[in-house]
């Protein structure tokens, strides 16, 4: 049971470092070129479902609670979380609807919408410092499982702290 | 099956999302276009949109688009300036929790001793 829980944690872990190191990639497409930029965020969307999924069970447990006893941190978490989907959501729609590789290699020519462009860097330039928070937030999940799973020098340690942070995982 | 469940509750949240933003933004350019004359929706984008005449401030004779070429020192510098804005929010957390753990326990030994 606990080599499980440690393997969906590793999994956790290395898609979670994966969605951040393609998405802070992605979120420059000066470094990557247009082509590449669009291409990673649309492979980017299928990993950001599947970090939704592994955490579904948090979802549904701090949704069915948000109202009753829940910790300030989760709720807070939680909110961020949906800000950070929001944001998400428009990030793709209004990076397809200006899209110049991807839709068009597909067939598909959208009219020039400037008002799409404008939403595109406004939701792109609020991503990263939800980002950092939504980072912030896990940090200590973040280290803790970093150090038990990948560099295995610390034994697994039940404190408060511990208990608190696996609390507010998503 | 419970997984594409799952999948398909997603993906309608962000259909949602999604037809939300295109009603108000639609709502928003023909707002701008009744009160303002044509505002450039409906052209069709060619490669390279907004070619033509330069604008004040970009004499290549074309205006600023993101992504417009793979620019390494430009990109890098933008990597890691977003690097290090989530590690300065990070840091900035993180030593706000402490502080704040800091301050917490100072006031219950406070409490304590008196």
């Amino acid at each position: 049971m606990k080599t499980l829980l440690n393997q969906k944690n590793l999994i956790k872990l290395a898609l979670d470092a994966t969605i951040f190191t393609g998405f802070l990639i992605a979120m420059e497409p000066r470094f990557t070129g247009i082509a590449i930029h669009e291409w990673l965020t649309i492979a980017g969307t299928a990993a950001f479902i599947t970090h939704l999924l592994l955490n579904w069970d948090w979802i549904v447990q701090i949704t069915r609670r948000f109202f009753r006893k829940v910790s300030g941190q989760a709720r807070i978490n939680y909110v961020l979380n949906w800000v950070l989907f929001v944001d998400m959501v428009l990030i793709m729609l209004t990076g397809l609807m200006i899209s110049e590789v991807a839709l068009p290699m597909l067939g598909i020519q959208l009219p020039m919408g400037f008002a799409w462009r404008r939403l595109h860097s406004l939701t792109a330039d609020l991503f990263i410092p939800i980002l950092g928070l939504h980072v912030a937030l896990h940090w200590r999940w973040i280290v803790s499982t970093t150090k038990r799973l990948i560099l295995g020098i610390l034994p697994v340690r039940r404190t408060h702290q511990a208990a608190e942070s696996q609390e507010v995982q998503a | 099956m419970k997984t594409i469940l799952r999948t398909l509750i997603i993906l309608a949240a962000a259909v949602i999302i999604s037809g939300i933003a295109m009603v108000i933004v639609n709502h928003n350019s023909a707002a701008q276009s009744t009160l303002a004359g044509l505002p450039g929706e409906g052209l069709r984008r060619g490669r390279g949109d907004l070619d033509g005449a330069a604008p004040a401030g970009f004499p290549e004779g074309r205006m600023e688009r993101h992504g417009e070429e793979s620019s390494s020192l430009l990109g890098l510098s933008g990597l890691a300036k977003n690097l290090g804005i989530v590690a300065g929010i990070v840091a900035v957390y993180w030593l706000a929790e402490k502080l704040f753990g800091l301050f917490r326990s100072k006031m219950k030994l406070k409490a304590v001793g008196n």
